[in-house]
């Protein structure tokens, strides 16, 4: 119970006012005193309460002068309100919807706004981009964005197909013998890609070869892709492979990472093209797709 | 002071961002509310009035309603400030009684004698001794009606509460001055 609370006191108090008597009191009217002699001096500080606000009006604040000045608008005063309140350290007052679409805080937070978007486009189209170039796109969406950056940029993003290929897998389409035109196709783990060689894998008709065989006839150039003898990867696209030939003998198969050693000349063989020089061994997985 | 029948122009103006009409607005109700302000206590009656002005004219384009409603509304802002002020000023490191509290001096009443001066500070000084004995609510209640000349359903809607609490407030604040008034003796 606080100090000010007299609620005990307004039950029982024979000199309680009712709401009328307190209404005529605060209104100023006329009240019959009667017996309530007591009233008097509330009706006179009341009387002198309400002299308060007949006073003139203080003077204004420059901020407010600002304002009430006649060639001033609203607009004026909100930008001289600010400092006058940041001077008492209290939040200025919201100003009015109008006033709001002219503030000069309000048209940089367009540009944050506008700014913010902007990152976020860049941040999709990077995204975009990326996932284009990791091959994580459908391929029909992968290729329009992949025509667009090149288009745009220097840059070469390798599409599909160029992922897509098995490495050693001859382009029928390039004459000059697609991977084997750099030689290294008769380096095949296991030896396998000259038909001509002895350490040519035995053939496997209807494509049977293991992965990472090459199939045409790298290291010869000019050998005709898919020609007799040739690995027999069944290349999607292309007719199959013809019967091979004349079997070979047994060639021992090199284990994956092992030293290449260089395949002995088999007496009698055509001599189609010089044997490449000994290469290192090449991991298919660690191959990277020839440029464009 | 009232604007009566002209109000409507001079809010119509006044939303239009008429220096004019803005004054005659500030002129009509910053007596009152500077009175209130000092009633209640504040630190800076002049300088809080001139912050209630500033958030009238900030949002009169949003307001709709004749001179009471005006009037209603502009005390209802003036409380919200007394009420930061009266927060503000607890935080404050040496709290200042509210009956020690020196009335300011008035800016801007070159129109008035230094004598009426005098005597309207000690009136309001008197007013301010004699309001510090009710409690806030009391005194809010009893401010709102008799300085801002506001009907028990406009204090209600200013103050946040209901119009029985109200009257209830203002029939024991009425209790309490006079049972202070009549043990002081004084002859106001």
């Amino acid at each position: 119970m606080s100090p000010f609370d007299d609620y005990s006191e307004d039950m029982g108090d024979p000199l309680a006012l009712d709401d009328a008597t307190a209404e005529a009191l605060l209104r100023g009217r006329p009240v019959a005193l009667g017996s309530r002699q007591d009233l008097a001096a509330v009706s006179a500080f009341i009387a002198e309460m309400r002299d308060c606000r007949s006073a003139p009006a203080p003077a204004p604040s420059p901020a407010l002068a600002l304002l009430l000045r006649d060639d001033a608008g609203v607009e004026d005063a909100q930008v001289a309100e600010r400092p006058a309140a940041v001077s008492r350290g209290r939040a200025p007052a919201l100003p009015s919807p109008l006033v709001r679409r002219r503030s000069p805080a309000l048209l940089s937070g367009w540009r944050q706004r506008l700014a913010v978007a902007g990152i976020g486009l860049g941040a999709a189209l990077t995204g975009v981009v990326g996932a284009t170039a990791a091959d994580l796109l459908p391929h029909p969406v992968e290729q329009v964005v992949a025509s667009m950056v090149e288009s745009l940029t220097p840059l070469d993003i390798p599409d599909e197909g160029d992922r897509d290929d098995p490495p050693g897998v001859t382009d029928p389409s390039d004459p000059a013998g697609g991977a084997g035109q750099d030689g290294d196709g008769g380096a095949r783990p296991g030896g396998a890609g000259d038909p001509a060689s002895p350490t040519g894998s035995s053939p496997a008709p209807g494509g049977g070869a293991p992965a990472g065989v090459s199939p045409g006839s790298p290291g010869v150039p000019g050998a005709p892709p898919g020609a007799p003898g040739s690995g027999g990867v069944a290349v999607p696209g292309l007719p199959p492979a013809p019967a091979p030939g004349p079997p070979m003998p047994p060639v021992p198969t090199t284990l994956p990472g092992t030293p290449s050693v260089t395949a002995p000349t088999i007496p009698g063989a055509t001599p189609t093209a010089p044997t490449p020089p000994p290469r290192p061994q090449v991991d298919p997985s660690d191959r990277v797709p020839p440029p464009r | 002071m009232s604007l009566g029948l002209g109000f409507d122009d001079v809010l119509g103006a006044a939303r239009q961002g008429a220096g004019w009409a803005c004054s005659r607005l500030y002129e009509s109700l910053a007596p009152a509310v500077a009175g209130y302000a000092r009633a209640q206590g504040a630190q800076d009656p002049e300088d809080l009035t001139s912050e209630v002005f500033l958030a009238v004219f900030s949002g009169i384009r949003s307001f709709s309603g004749d001179e009471a409603h005006f009037r209603s509304w502009v005390f209802t802002i003036a409380h919200r400030r007394v009420i930061d002020d009266r927060r503000a000023r607890t935080r404050r490191p040496p709290p200042r009684s509210l009956e020690a509290e020196p009335v300011p001096e008035r800016r801007g009443t070159s129109s008035q004698s230094a004598e009426d001066d005098a005597l309207g500070a000690m009136g309001m000084e008197r007013v301010r001794t004699v309001l510090a004995k009710l409690s806030p609510d009391q005194r809010d209640v009893i401010a709102l009606r008799v300085i801002g000349d506001l009907s028990v359903e406009q204090a209600a809607a200013a103050l946040g509460k209901q119009p029985g609490a109200v009257k209830t407030l203002q029939r024991r604040a009425l209790a309490t001055l006079r049972r202070q008034l009549s043990a002081q003796g004084v002859s106001l």
